[in-house]
């Protein structure tokens, strides 16, 4: 594994650009996650179109780096202008926020580029760690495996992603449905293509995808156009001085450990990768009275946690392609774009790939911490740019990417459809994560269960012979089983955590 | 939680359910292996069952007076979604005639200025520019070639 590593550094450092690619990649993330309205979400799926014609690891790094930068990003508004570019970045609000009152923001912006870039760097060693050990497990895995794991994903995310688990199902089952639009995997039969030749392939994951994460919550953000934007001054920013960086270092390793765990399950993703180490930490302090009104400690927990808490989402999405949440989710389909198939056989097939991910997101790490203190000079500008500018120019970028991959006017209407789509489900409570997921993961499941039963002769035993099949049987069961009770845990503890530290 | 929103998204789920299980009908289907409609198939009527179980659930939690209607009357900013639906409607039709760089700025101009942008330096510059720069970076550093319509080959 550490040989892997070291010939990914060696891929990297022998072509200059990847570090370009790293050095944009962050630098956009940072951008785009400050920005409030604009999420590193929604900067991965209009990035998209731009790695066509990347060779996988080079694409794949500049799609994780703005997700490592839009994660980091979103806690400079919440300092500056107590609005988190990002839901993640929530929890810095109330520590960042009062350090700008008390005019000690370069302090606030210091900890917090600090605290992400260390918590990015550790969580990237548990990934590397924990990758390797999933994977090797997961290469026992045949098509009765694969299908079940399918399954298994959307039933998990279809479980938590909302409130009601009923209507994750739906989104998740509606998802498999449009996927089947298209010739059938197995014998090349054109189906609900309703003669239109541009539906042969089925939906394009591309503008499926603009439309769902980009377009959607535009929408949103046109609904709510008038909200008057509050003014930022530029700040100076430096590294916080050593002393302070001996207090924080035992907060952000405590908190890294959190935010990965926490990262890694499928569901709760960065925003409790960040309330939950921030809630530790002020159970542990001497001070807890601090917390809320200015603890360097408060704003180190959130923003390690949720860095944190961001990489340990790509375990699990690398190693069996369940993503935990949005932003994987749209990660999960650039792998797919990228003629990547995740999962097991992944790192079995390609760990050149992997590894060189690897290692450029360890450079990405520090990249994180250069740009995040040379860029945060400039953003109290850039956040307060008119929504009335930056959402039309947004919008024409979704549409130039819907187009991108295809050459295919026709694609544009179908991000439009998409995007028309996911603001009303939003709106009435459903969540598009299932959706996309559905509409990934359909052929794969569609095909791995044709083939299982055609290697079994139409006989569902296939899906119960061995013990590894069962747990994957009962895995689905017991995460529908609990998936109410859990999601309803989680909303209450996140609910608390804000109640909390708005106090 | 909004019952009557739920009611009419569960019926469009019930329709779309029934459009793709009457498609699958004519699939052919093989009697040996799972055939082309099977999965489909299946699909719908899980969906369906769904909701059916999403009707019957909202129904049970039915009461008038919680439950505001979806839209009383558009709002400013639906009004503005709208707006933008229309245009890019439109966009993708003149798309291809007017070619990507007039379509683009028009869009752009025509949104900002309906968002209420009212600076004519900004309004010119910025639709200007972001129309060329990303025509740009697209057709000339990712190889994208976008449709050039009637300024065909001034960037050659």
């Amino acid at each position: 594994m550490i040989g892997y590593l070291l010939e990914g550094f060696i891929i990297v450092f022998s072509h200059p650009f990847n570090m370009v690619v790293i050095i944009i990649g962050v630098g956009l993330g940072i951008i785009i996650g400050a920005m409030p309205g604009l999420t590193a979400t929604m900067g991965i799926a209009i990035a998209l179109p731009l790695t066509f014609g990347m060779p996988p690891e080079v694409g794949l790094t500049l799609l994780i780096s703005i997700f490592i930068g839009g994660i980091h990003g979103g806690g400079i508004p919440a300092i500056l202008i107590k609005t988190p570019g990002t839901p993640a970045s929530a929890a810095t609000i109330a520590d960042g926020f009062a350090l700008t009152q008390k005019g000690e923001a370069s302090m606030a912006l210091g900890v917090h580029v600090f605290s992400s870039s260390a918590g990015s760097f550790l969580s990237t060693i548990i990934l590397v760690f924990a990758c390797a050990l999933i994977a090797e497990f997961a290469l026992k895995f045949g098509a009765a495996e694969y299908f079940l794991l399918a399954i298994l994903g959307l039933t998990i995310i279809s479980a938590i992603s909302t409130e009601s688990t009923l209507k994750g199902l739906i989104a998740g089952v509606l998802g498999l449905l449009l996927s089947t639009c298209g010739l059938d995997p197995i014998v090349g039969y054109p189906r609900f293509t309703f003669n239109n030749y541009n539906l042969m392939e089925g939906f394009s994951l591309v503008p499926a995808l603009i439309g769902l994460f980009a377009i959607s919550q535009i929408f949103y953000e046109i609904e709510n156009i008038d909200v008057p934007i509050v003014k930022a001054k530029d700040i100076k920013t430096k590294l916080p001085d050593f002393s302070i960086i001996k207090k924080i270092i035992p907060t952000i390793i405590r908190s890294t450990v959190i935010g990965n765990i926490i990262g890694a399950i499928p569901g709760p993703g960065a925003v409790l990768g960040a309330f939950i180490p921030y809630q530790n930490e002020k159970r542990l302090s001497k001070h807890p009275e601090k917390f809320g009104y200015g603890a360097i400690e408060g704003i180190a927990a959130a923003e390690a946690g949720n860095n944190a808490a961001a990489i340990g989402a790509l375990i699990p999405t690398l190693t069996l392609g369940i993503p935990g949440e949005a932003a994987t989710a749209v990660l999960l389909g650039g792998l797919m774009i990228l003629g990547l198939r995740p999962g097991p056989l992944l790192f079995k097939s390609n760990p050149e790939i992997v590894y060189a991910v690897f290692a450029s997101i360890f450079i990405a790490c520090f990249v994180l911490l250069i740009e995040g203190l040379i860029l945060a000079r400039y953003m109290g500008k850039l956040i307060t740019i008119s929504k009335k500018i930056l959402l039309p120019v947004i919008l024409l970028l979704c549409v130039v990417g819907a187009f991108a991959i295809r050459r295919s006017i026709f694609d544009i209407g179908i991000a439009l459809i998409f995007g028309i789509l996911g603001y009303f489900l939003q709106k009435i409570n459903f969540s598009v994560v299932p959706v996309l997921l559905g509409l990934i993961l359909g052929p794969i499941a569609e095909s791995n269960l044709r083939r299982a039963l055609i290697i079994s002769r139409g006989s569902l035993i296939i899906f119960f012979n061995n013990w590894l099949d069962v747990s994957l049987i009962l895995l689905g069961i017991l995460s529908l089983i609990f998936g109410i009770r859990l999601s309803n845990s989680l909303k209450k503890i996140s609910k608390e955590s804000t109640a909390q530290t708005n106090e | 939680m909004n019952s009557k929103s739920d009611i009419i998204a569960a019926i469009f789920f019930i329709f779309l359910g029934l459009i793709f299980f009457w498609n699958s009908k004519s699939f052919p289907d093989s009697t040996r292996e799972i055939g082309v409609g099977a999965f489909p198939r299946l699909l719908a009527g899980l969906l369906i069952i769904l909701s059916i179980v999403l009707i019957i659930n909202a129904i049970k939690n039915f009461t008038l007076s919680k439950n505001p209607p979806l839209f009383k009357e558009f709002t400013k900013g639906q009004k503005f979604i709208l707006v933008v639906i229309f245009a890019l409607i439109i966009y993708i039709k003149i798309l291809e005639p007017l070619g990507f760089i007039l379509s683009s700025f028009l869009l752009l101009l025509t949104l900002m200025f309906i968002f209420g942008e009212k600076r004519k330096v900004i309004l010119l510059f910025v639709p200007i520019g972001f129309s060329i720069i990303l025509y740009v970076v697209f057709s000339k550093l990712a190889m994208v070639s976008l449709p050039e319509g009637i300024f065909e080959n001034i960037f050659f």
